[in-house]
């Protein structure tokens, strides 16, 4: 049993629980080890050990027995409850049949039409399938890389900024999959309308992303924006890739 | 629109900062003489797609939009 800092505290209370009173948790602790388990009420982290044989015992004792011991918790990676065990899953599903259902009826109407109508009426069904399928990787719970993965990051320029001089990603940097990339994007341009990018300019500049397995990860898929349809996988390096991790830019045409 | 490049000093703290998207993020920029610039794109941490011209030492904070 071990005492959950402050900081780790309030975030906690702002992140969905796993059941009442009870978050699921990767927790990283002041001896650098990382540990699965459960914290209860935001504040006293069990391990999974723990957890089946003691979660029931009197809060008091918990508190107290966390007290004891000098190790605490710095850090957690909130594990999210699978969704089919979720109330809420069933509105979803039903929002995004809804959806599904419109594309298909504007489909039909947009092929039985004919010029601007017709157009607009695809581009209509089109927004439809996105929002039944999609969710950004900003609003995507954090998971972990697997060994071996590979991920491509499209810039405008040789120079980004968000690879370190040693050859890694600071926190917070997009990128797409290798799968993604090799599927869709020949060109800056194609990257520029499958990443939603805002810049004019072709981001044809290339960097491969080799990280090592259990770097923490969102993945989604671009949203519309910038005038841009987007659709392409978006992933975020929510801790960047260490040093060490990135080669390139290797050069694809502009357009 | 206009492309300011921004200072050594801002493109650091930018660097520190999330992307909102691939390669760009979205900021507010305050002026020195008050005026604040909202939901500016910046590329690459360093490049501030902007209405009107205005002198990158005018910077007095960038923030990131949530």
């Amino acid at each position: 049993m071990l005492r959950v800092q402050n900081s780790v505290e309030s975030y906690l209370i702002r992140q969905p629980e796993y059941r009442m009173g009870v978050h699921k948790v990767i927790a990283r602790l002041s001896s650098e080890r990382r540990v699965s388990g459960i914290i209860i009420n935001s504040s006293v982290f069990l391990d999974n050990e723990e957890a089946g044989a003691r979660s029931e015992e009197n809060w008091q004792y918990l508190i107290k027995e966390a007290a004891k011991s000098a190790i605490v918790v710095t850090g957690v990676e909130v594990v999210p409850r699978e969704p089919e065990t979720l109330r809420g899953i069933r509105q979803i599903a039903l929002a995004n049949e809804k959806n599904a259902q419109l594309a298909e009826r504007t489909l039909l109407a947009a092929n039985s039409s004919f010029g601007i109508r017709r157009e607009q009426l695809l581009e209509e069904s089109r927004r439809y399938e996105f929002s039944a399928k999609s969710e950004a990787a900003a609003d995507a719970p954090i998971t972990l890389t697997s060994s071996g993965e590979v991920f491509k990051r499209f810039s405008m320029r040789p120079d980004d900024h968000r690879v370190t001089p040693g050859k890694g990603l600071v926190a917070g940097t997009f990128a797409t999959t290798e799968s993604d990339a090799a599927a869709h994007i020949k060109t800056g341009m194609d990257a520029v309308a499958r990443y939603a990018l805002p810049n004019a300019a072709p981001a044809s500049n290339v960097f491969t992303i080799a990280p090592p397995k259990d770097i923490d990860l969102r993945r989604g898929t671009t949203q519309p924006a910038n005038n841009q349809p987007g659709g392409g996988v978006e992933v975020i390096f929510v801790n960047g890739s260490p040093d060490g991790t990135v080669t390139g830019p290797v050069k694809i045409p502009d357009r | 629109m206009t492309t300011i490049y921004l200072p050594k000093t801002w493109i650091e703290k930018l660097v520190q900062l999330p992307e909102s998207g691939m390669g760009y993020q979205r900021v507010n920029i305050r002026l020195k003489h008050g005026k604040v610039l909202r939901d500016v794109t910046v590329l690459n941490a360093e490049e501030a797609q902007v209405a009107e011209a205005f002198e990158p030492a005018d910077i007095l904070d960038v923030e990131l939009v949530r």
